[in-house]
């Protein structure tokens, strides 16, 4: 080190421009220790001050041994390895590689000065490196964060047709058949479907969508649901629009429902969990027996006729171990499009149960993937989506427009009935007059801040522009109306993510993963319309 | 169910253990089904220094840190030219797209405010009045929709449309009349009505695959030829099937040719067919090495240019079927031509490969006429000359780029002036053949005509 030595500054160093002749850890100067060297520092004028604590060479346009400026133009988040290394992830840069400790400290003192440490990065190429990766001067990052005000203008309507079933799930989150069952009328799937239609003429869109959902089974209330969909196909003829349709379903139905549902609808969520013997300990009939015989022949029916559909596997404790075999036994007898496997939710039927929100579920869900992978197919866990950049988990935060049997708004598809315990927070509208509805404001725009950007327990998270903050019902049934504060899931999400991170790296040939930034128009909504 | 015991901390900071040292990147391997222990992600060796990295990442791009003068970092994805000849657009992967001045192809910058990004599939309207994008959702997304935008010369939007139910665009192309587009995912063919404020609509929807790899507009019926090597045409208006055509082998490009109801086919096994609509009859017509890329038209429409993915360009007689005249490229190892596109009224092409070059082709000697070149797209040791021509057709000198060795044309002036301030001193050497041999001459860089039949080896152009 020219100029100045290191125990006159003690043990912090000075900068020698003309040289260049810095270490990593001698290119600070904190206030407290320039003032007692008084004059003796030769180079003080050539620096200036970084916020109130260091002082850094300021750049000496032509002249050999300029510093060299960068910025670190990325959202980073670090996540330890179990070896000592660390991922670093740009989410919004859909960019990650997997680092030693010096190479995060490189660029901490980057993005803390702007200024290349050229001891570190005498070629400037590990700069460059991050440079082509946008992690550097890569411009304004897009966030990927889309808002609603003022009354809501859906164009896709969820129909909560019944709250009775024709399966007794030991698990049901809605303990569907314990309750006096509500049927939904007509007209208030009609009301529903005009006020989509309508908007979706006024905004110019070219379709409505329309989705059957639990609480109870929607298939039971087969007069409604196939008189409501060719309700919704008259209405939008008349205006010019298509119809998407969808249903959730435990998959119990008749060769005539089967027929229907093939030609009419655009795609189905299926209950089913795999390998009969854990199907039908959980998931049994109002006579107690399995039903995955049934399930099991409507999925080959929807597999002969080329239906697109999905299936939802619910894990409890007990079939944790049962995982991989279950996926194998879906994936080598069934071709659904996607396969989502959640832990079951301490709700309802099964509120007193062990959590199977676990180390457990981690490995195996883990060791599913692989199962799956054999086949050709992956797993989805709906809060690990790396790559899908959004602030919103699911539609609560988007305006989902949902309708319960009395004709009530709910944005939640596990608030499906006005006594349910958390309907304060998340029915926010009730039909008005003889057509339309009207909006409790208050309690849409609080469910429009629980998207992720709101939320400051998040902000640390590497998941949260992909998790967007999960699922707000299992938040509120967690804390009461308390502060979000994470949950077992947090961790379920954050290890299939990485997981997930390091997929992209491994497949984008081992070294490093970088996709780009999304533009606004590449943002994913955050809807899952099969879950 | 249970809170977390306190608050995530992922954030960027400082590392307290196993700071010191080089800079490393480590390499993820996938183990898949048959990893040690089940363990999926490994993390291999010591690590490799991060400013190695670079390196990798241009490799992993099919760019190799080398010499080679670059328009793209990536690979070539698009490649529009205005109708008058004086506009080309490139994109690349993720990139932006940029905007050349042709016929020198010099970088003008990027296209829009705020740049328009290549990905996706961009199509350039026959008189060059609309640009057409359709962005397909991440292969990771959970949607499947796409957007269909349409632009203005110069970047401004005109409007924008979701497609559902439709994901990555195989092939598009417009209308004659410019008002209809059509895109294809392979499988479906989709039609859209473009108004003169550049306000796209969807207008017709039907199933033509699978397989379909090209598309094309003749007044009103559609062509598009597929993988399963079959021709099949449709009435733009009504979506009826009017014909059904076999032509062999998997089509991998097609050029509908002027005023003929014929189409010439690209295939993966590198013929050139020509194909009449009339009576269906396919008459190959040469056969090359290499699928074949790129068919676009020749000079005069009596010729076409096709493009195989191993740099081989070959200019064919329509009236013929003989080959007028072939280049190769000399592509570096793994490259591959990518894309192709005729410049109008300029007896140009422009060439597009898989490492990030453009290459300005002059018809019909297939001459290279200049490489496109970002500097900060290129690796810090590209090099190439640059030199100054009159451009006989414009009457204005234009400065073009090739890279270093290169033979400079006659009555060339070099321009070499690579650091600032410091003499340059570039050296003539003599090519093979004649003019007689003589010792290298070396001369000040500063514009002097460089005698003809010599070649200029200085290093002009520093990278970044």
């Amino acid at each position: 080190m020219a100029g100045v030595s290191e125990s006159r500054v003690s043990g912090r160093g000075c900068y020698a421009p003309e040289t260049m002749l810095v270490g990593i850890d001698t290119w600070w100067y904190d206030v407290s220790s320039t003032r007692t060297l008084g004059g003796s520092c030769t180079q003080m004028p050539d620096m200036e001050l970084i916020g109130n604590q260091h002082f850094v060479p300021k750049p000496v346009p032509g002249a050999v041994g300029a510093v060299k400026r960068a910025n670190v133009s990325a959202e980073l988040f670090t996540i330890p390895t179990d070896d000592g290394k660390f991922i670093v992830y740009a989410p919004l840069r859909r960019a990650a590689f997997v680092a030693n400790g010096a190479l995060v400290d490189f660029i901490v003192r980057l993005r803390e000065t702007g200024i290349v440490d050229e001891v570190a990065d005498p070629g400037g190429l590990v700069t460059d490196f991050l440079r082509n990766l946008e992690i550097v001067d890569g411009g304004e990052e897009p966030r990927p964060i889309t808002e609603f005000s003022g009354d809501p203008e859906p164009t896709a309507v969820t129909l909560f047709l019944t709250t009775a079933c024709n399966l007794r799930c030991t698990y049901c989150y809605a303990a569907a058949g314990d309750t006096p069952a509500r049927f939904m009328s007509l007209d208030v799937a009609k009301r529903g479907i005009d006020f989509v239609a309508a908007n979706a003429r006024r905004k110019g869109l070219p379709e409505i969508e329309i989705t059957y959902h639990g609480g109870g089974e929607p298939t039971v209330h087969w007069k409604v649901m196939t008189e409501s969909l060719q309700y919704a196909r008259e209405v939008a003829s008349r205006l010019g629009l298509g119809v998407k349709a969808y249903s959730a379903t435990n998959g119990v139905m008749n060769d005539s429902q089967i027929c229907w549902i093939i030609q009419n609808l655009n795609g189905l969520s299926v209950s089913f969990d795999g390998l009969p013997s854990a199907h039908d300990k959980h998931r049994l009939t109002v006579l107690g027996q399995g039903s995955s015989a049934q399930v099991e022949r409507s999925l080959r029916r929807f597999d002969e006729a080329g239906f697109p559909y999905g299936i939802r596997v619910t894990v409890t404790a007990d079939q944790i171990a049962s995982l991989s075999d279950s996926i194998r036994h879906i994936c080598s007898n069934f071709n659904a499009q996607r396969v989502q496997v959640e832990p079951a939710y301490q709700l309802g039927r099964w509120d007193d149960a062990a959590s199977s929100e676990t180390e457990g579920f981690i490995a195996a869900f883990r060791a599913a993937v692989l199962v799956a992978a054999e086949y050709g197919r992956s797993l989805f866990y709906s809060a690990a989506r790396v790559g899908a950049l959004t602030n919103h988990f699911c539609g609560i935060t988007q305006d989902s427009f949902a309708l319960s049997p009395d004709g009530g708004v709910s944005a939640c598809y596990e608030v499906f009935s006005g006594d349910n315990p958390l309907s304060a927070s998340f029915f926010y509208g009730r039909p008005t007059g003889f057509a339309g509805y009207e909006f409790n404001l208050p309690v849409l725009n609080n469910l429009r801040r629980q998207a992720v950007q709101h939320r400051a327990f998040c902000s640390g998270c590497f998941a949260k522009w992909s998790c967007a903050g999960d699922c707000y019902h299992k938040s509120l049934t967690v804390n009461g109306s308390g502060e979000f504060a994470g949950s077992d899931r947090c961790h379920i999400t954050r290890e299939l993510t990485k997981d997930q991170i390091l997929a992209k790296i491994a497949g984008s040939g081992g070294l490093f993963w970088h996709e780009g930034a999304l533009g606004q128009s590449g943002v994913s909504a955050g809807k899952e319309v099969l879950s | 169910m249970k809170n977390e015991q306190g608050e995530p901390q992922f954030g960027l900071a400082r590392v307290l253990k196993g700071s010191t040292g080089t800079p490393e990147v480590f390499t993820v391997s996938d183990g898949g089904p048959q990893s040690p222990d089940r363990r999926r992600f490994l993390l291999l060796g010591s690590g490799i220094p991060a400013a190695a990295a670079l390196a990798a990442f241009w490799a992993e791009r099919g760019v190799a840190a080398d010499s080679v003068i670059r328009a793209h970092a990536g690979a070539i994805t698009s490649l529009l030219a205005s109708s008058d000849g004086t506009v080309l657009t490139s994109g690349s992967g993720t990139e932006d797209l940029k905007k050349w001045m042709l016929p020198d192809g010099s970088l003008v910058g990027p296209l829009g405010q705020p740049p328009l990004r290549s990905a996706g599939m961009w199509v350039l309207s026959p008189d060059g009045a609309r640009l057409a994008h359709v962005l397909a959702p991440s292969r990771s997304s959970l949607e499947r929709q796409s957007t269909l935008e349409i632009y203005f010369p110069g970047g401004l939007t005109g409007g924008e449309i979701p497609i559902t139910e439709f994901s990555q665009p195989t092939a598009m192309a417009f209308a004659p009349d410019q008002k209809s587009l059509l895109i294809t995912d392979g499988a479906e063919i989709i039609v859209a009505a473009v108004n003169p404020t550049g306000q796209p609509q969807l207008t017709r929807r039907f199933q033509a695959g699978p397989g379909i790899t090209c598309l094309t507009v003749d007044r009103s019926i559609v062509i598009a030829g597929s993988r399963d090597g079959l021709i099949r045409t449709w009435n733009l208006s009504s979506g009826a099937v009017v014909g059904r055509f076999n032509t062999g082998g998997a089509i991998t490009a097609m050029l509908l040719l002027v005023g003929q109801p014929t189409v010439a086919t690209g295939h993966a096994d590198g013929a050139i067919n020509l194909l009449s609509l009339g009576d269906g009859t396919s008459v190959t017509v040469t056969k090359l090495n290499s699928p074949i890329r790129a068919l676009v038209p020749g000079p005069g429409g009596d010729s076409l240019v096709s493009g195989c993915e191993d740099g081989t360009i070959r200019s064919i007689s329509l009236l013929t079927g003989d080959s007028l005249s072939t280049r190769n490229l000399e592509l570096a190892d793994g490259a591959k031509l990518t894309m192709m596109a005729a410049i109008g009224g300029k007896n140009l092409i422009a060439v597009g490969t898989s490492t990030g070059q453009i290459v300005l082709l002059d018809l019909p000697e297939l001459q290279t006429r200049t490489h496109l070149f970002d500097p900060l797209a290129s690796d810090q040791s590209a090099k190439g000359v640059a030199f100054r021509i009159l451009d006989p057709i414009t009457g204005r000198t234009v400065t073009y780029t090739l890279p270093c060795g290169s033979q400079i044309p006659p009555g060339a002036t070099c321009v070499c002036n690579c650091v600032p301030g410091a003499v340059s001193a570039p050296t003539y050497i003599q090519p093979p053949p004649p003019p007689p041999p003589r010792e290298g001459m070396t001369l000040p860089c500063t514009a002097k005509p460089i005698p003809p039949g010599y070649t200029c080896t200085c290093n002009c152009i520093p990278g970044r």
